[in-house]
């Protein structure tokens, strides 16, 4: 099973992107999303962006017990947990599918306006392809990229 | 419609909408650097300073925003590593 990514030149280079909608109790109206497929990051991380297109409260939310900031994009930003999450992708045929994770994190600013940090997406980091069991496939070259899942035998 | 049927339908509309702004971002760009963008049916529907000010015109409107791919456009000389 394959979910194509979308490849888009940006900063003079190409940037491999997906769309997801997050779907768990802390978020009312699952809406789709664009994340910036990252392995530089250890998880998958809303932006501050989309925490305020999907009305996410960020005073309803957990802290982690680990990691409590985090430096992304150049700024230190709280992170959050939205727990018990789905992630719904669609595949090469159309379907939807579906990876259940227990944590996604949820960035806020620690200073700043959010609006400061309108431009950062969010990003698909790498506990995502592991719980998810995927593979990484990205050539700009060929201007092809997908997270591949190989069927079990 | 069922929730799932829901979450399939914006998936897909989202992706064209996203395949659109990916395939027409230097122009994009050129145009709209440093606003906030929202882009239905594969054409830019509103632009506005901030995604905030976006989000009130289609709350306003009273439209779902499910299927919208809405964007803040960055500064040219500004680029982010995440």
């Amino acid at each position: 099973m394959k979910i194509p990514l979308r490849i888009r030149k940006q900063f003079d280079e190409l940037m491999a992107f997906v769309t997801a909608t997050v779907r768990a109790p802390h978020i009312r109206r699952p809406l789709p999303i664009e994340f910036l497929v990252d392995t530089g990051s250890p998880w998958i991380a809303l932006a501050p962006r989309d925490v305020k297109k999907t009305n996410i409260s960020i005073p309803a939310l957990k802290k982690p017990t680990k990691f409590v900031t985090t430096l992304f994009a150049g700024s230190k930003f709280w992170r959050y947990l939205l727990e018990n999450a789905s992630v719904y992708l669609v595949d090469e045929i159309g379907n939807m599918v579906r990876i259940y994770l227990p944590k996604v994190s949820v960035l806020w600013p620690t200073k700043g306006k959010p609006e400061e940090f309108d431009s950062i997406p969010s990003v698909l980091g790498c506990d995502f392809i592991a719980l998810g069991e995927f593979q990484l496939h990205f050539n700009p070259t060929k201007m092809t990229a997908f997270l591949e899942k190989p069927e079990k035998q | 419609m069922p929730e799932e049927e829901i979450l399939l339908k914006d998936l897909k509309t989202f992706e064209q909408n996203a395949e659109w702004f990916s395939e027409n971002y230097s122009e994009i760009l050129e145009k709209y650097e440093g606003k906030t963008v929202a882009v239905k049916d594969q054409r830019i529907v509103a632009v506005k300073a901030t995604l905030n000010e976006v989000l009130k015109e289609f709350e306003l409107r009273k439209e779902d925003i499910g299927s919208i791919y809405i964007a803040t456009i960055p500064e040219k000389a500004i680029a982010f590593i995440l």
